[in-house]
């Protein structure tokens, strides 16, 4: 099967007045059709800024230092911005921001707001976009007269669905959702999870699903990539990861294990004391070393590469490799 | 009978909307009361971690809010430590607040950052008027930065805030309050803005501290999971109300009412097998406003088992099950039976 999205030994690099911050270091891996891959870790940890990059947006003061993203094995990086524009941003790519609740205007009505999105990226007469926005409202259960109220009138989860068929009604492949439950509430939450599910069956979607929460991406991806320090430590299927084998790399072992379980009742609360490296100066050797509980002397020397453990399941751990 | 520190009877706090100039000339249309806590009553014993849980809108900021004596309640008592606490004067005020302390949700808002933390630290005994030469003032700080596990105290004391991380801003935050000696600490989701490898290390600090110096915690959260952790007692808030009331485990492993069923199962579980699966949630839509409080059971506009009786009848009072597990659903048995039915037959979604 071809891929949809082929991420090549990407690198960005945030270009402050202290240093270049490595936010995204030589990371690679391809998302399938269909497929929700799953980016997790802590704050800080460069899942957001490869959302935004991928979506060929970084952030100033961040550049692309090396690598190459493929879209329909179009490599999008030198492309001219009005052809981004025109053919990949919400064409084939789309993103649902993190705290997009909050970023819709308070001044402008949700039809409004929406609209301007089909206008930017679409030619279209305003009674077709009306009834394209009318439409996508009633996928994500939202009646059409939202369109007149004004964000301060809807409930979070309300504004979430009305973000969330924003980012649809071009018909993209993928869908990038940046901790897209994070400020709702847990029903709500669960709500949204089974909306964006039903979705992706219906529009035939693939997914990119960020969040510090394992637990949740538990529940929706099928392959999850954890990253730790501008890198990817891990990357394996749902059952790799959460299955009874448990995860490979010490730190997706311990981020699970301060996950706290509802149905678990544990007497000891488990976590990863210290705070994750610098970004301008990165220790040497392997990035999580200083926190590793099983790390040993070649941890501190050399940096381990991402290497297959087993079909499908990589990690970055001196522990798996040999030689 | 067990220690009571606070007891709360029949608290309400009504707020007034905000009307326009032009409303209140004309005296148009009648004013809708905002029943942000309506009517709850709750007892939090001496040295227990009590948990308030519900979603936003449920009343539980505002209960926190009332027990800090940051907002008068509308009507009902409050007794503190033998002590009616209900309406206090500036002075009794001053006083309340020495023995119950807040951390607040976020710790990078809640300190001054042009203060060190050494001046972080002596404020409360500043505004406090505590006595204390210097070196006695000295002692006191680097007491409770050993309490909350900031070592070498000395160091952190010449920091400034945002040289601290969430995690150790948050144990600033506890030391604070630790200077002051007090009885009880009112803990607004203390955890919700720390990054998820350092969440438990915070919980486990302030346990800790609970339980070597016997303090009386009232957590507020939305975290179910964290709650069962923390907690020994839990309470379930719902617009306003609280449904359900008991022992963390037995509200967690066997909840009766069907809001507290609704918020365990949408919590999410890491574990596989799990991604092409549809939740079904035992509960409809979202909170209603609470200026339109729903007649009868205030529930039932989304429960999935409500009857006609639950939306005529008058509003479930809690009831009693077992040793201390408390309910407010009058048909609590028969959906516990027919749940149990459902999950024995197979044809419940949520089981594997």
């Amino acid at each position: 099967m071809k891929s949809l999205l082929k991420v090549e030994n990407l690198q960005m690099h945030y270009f402050t007045s202290k240093g270049a911050v490595r936010a995204i270091d030589n990371i690679s891996f391809e998302l399938m059709p269909g497929e929700t891959i799953g980016l997790v870790g802590e704050s800080g940890c460069g899942k957001t800024s490869l959302g935004t990059a991928i979506l060929r947006m970084p952030t100033p003061p961040g550049r692309y230092v090396g690598g190459k993203i493929f879209v329909d094995g179009v490599d999008v990086i030198p492309m001219p911005e009005k052809e981004v524009r025109k053919n990949i941003r919400w064409q084939k790519i789309s993103m649902v921001f993190q705290g997009a609740m909050n970023c819709l205007t308070p001044v402008y009505t949700i039809g409004h707001q929406m609209m301007e999105t089909l206008n930017e990226h679409a030619d279209m007469s305003r009674a077709d976009a009306d009834s394209l926005i009318k439409e996508y409202l009633g996928y994500v259960g939202l009646p059409p007269e939202i369109m007149g109220r004004y964000p301060h009138e809807l409930s979070g989860g309300m504004k979430q669905r009305a973000v969330i068929a924003t980012a649809l009604f071009l018909k993209p492949e993928i869908v990038i959702l940046d901790e897209p439950t994070t400020a709702l509430d847990v029903i709500v939450q669960a709500q949204i999870i089974n909306l964006l599910k039903k979705l992706k069956k219906q529009f035939n979607l693939s997914f990119m699903f960020i969040t510090h929460d394992l637990a949740l991406e538990a529940e929706v991806s099928d392959r999850i990539c954890v990253m730790y320090a501008g890198k990817i430590v891990e990357f394996g299927t749902n059952e790799q990861i959460y299955g009874k084998q448990g995860p490979a790399h010490p730190y997706t072992e311990r981020l699970l294990a301060a996950t706290p379980r509802l149905f678990k009742k544990v007497d000891k609360l488990h976590f990863i004391p210290g705070t994750p490296p610098d970004l301008i100066a990165p220790p040497k050797g392997c990035r999580f070393s200083p926190r590793c509980n099983k790390a040993f002397g070649r941890c501190f020397e050399e940096e381990p590469s991402l290497v297959e453990i087993e079909p499908g399941h990589m990690a970055a751990c001196w522990l798996h490799q040999r030689g | 009978m067990a220690d009571i520190i606070l007891s709360i009877k029949n608290l309400k706090k009504y707020f007034e909307p905000h009307q326009s100039f032009a409303q209140s000339i004309v005296g148009g249309g009648q004013k809708k009361l905002i029943k942000a806590v309506d009517d709850i009553s709750f007892d939090i014993r001496r040295g227990e971690i009590f948990g308030l849980i519900g979603e936003s809108g449920s009343g539980k900021t505002t209960t926190g809010k009332l027990v800090m004596k940051l907002i008068e309640p509308t009507s009902g008592q409050m007794v503190f430590n033998g002590e009616d606490v209900t309406r206090l004067d500036k002075e009794k005020l001053k006083q309340y607040r020495r023995k119950v302390q807040m951390i607040f949700q976020d710790p990078y808002a809640s300190m001054n950052p042009r203060f060190k933390i050494k001046d972080v630290l002596e404020e409360p005994l500043i505004i406090h008027k505590v006595k204390a030469t210097i070196e006695e003032r000295t002692k006191m700080i680097v007491k409770a930065l050993e309490e909350v596990k900031l070592t070498p105290a000395e160091e952190y004391m010449g920091r400034w805030p945002h040289m601290l991380s969430g995690g150790q801003r948050q144990r600033v935050a506890t030391a604070r309050t630790l200077i002051l000696n007090p009885l009880m600490l009112v803990a607004d989701e203390p955890v919700s803005m720390i990054d998820l490898s350092t969440r438990a290390e915070i919980l486990y600090m302030m346990k800790e501290v609970q339980k070597e110096l016997g303090l009386t915690y009232l957590y507020i959260t939305h975290d179910l999971s964290t709650a069962r952790y923390f907690t020994d007692r839990i309470a379930v808030m719902y617009l306003g109300r609280i449904v359900e009331i008991g022992r963390a485990d037995d509200i967690i492993d066997n909840p009766l009412h069907p809001y507290t069923q609704a918020l365990i199962e949408a919590v999410p579980e890491p574990e596989s097998g799990k991604v092409n699966i549809i939740k079904e949630l035992p509960i409809y839509g979202e909170i209603p406003s609470p200026a339109n409080i729903p007649r009868g059971c205030r529930f039932h506009t989304r429960c999935p088992y409500a009857t006609d009786a639950c939306k005529t009848e008058p509003e479930p009072a809690l009831m009693l099950d077992g040793e201390e597990h408390y309910h407010a659903c009058s048909r609590a048995y028969e959906i516990k039976a027919d749940r149990s039915a459902r999950q024995k037959t197979g044809s419940d979604p949520n089981s594997p």
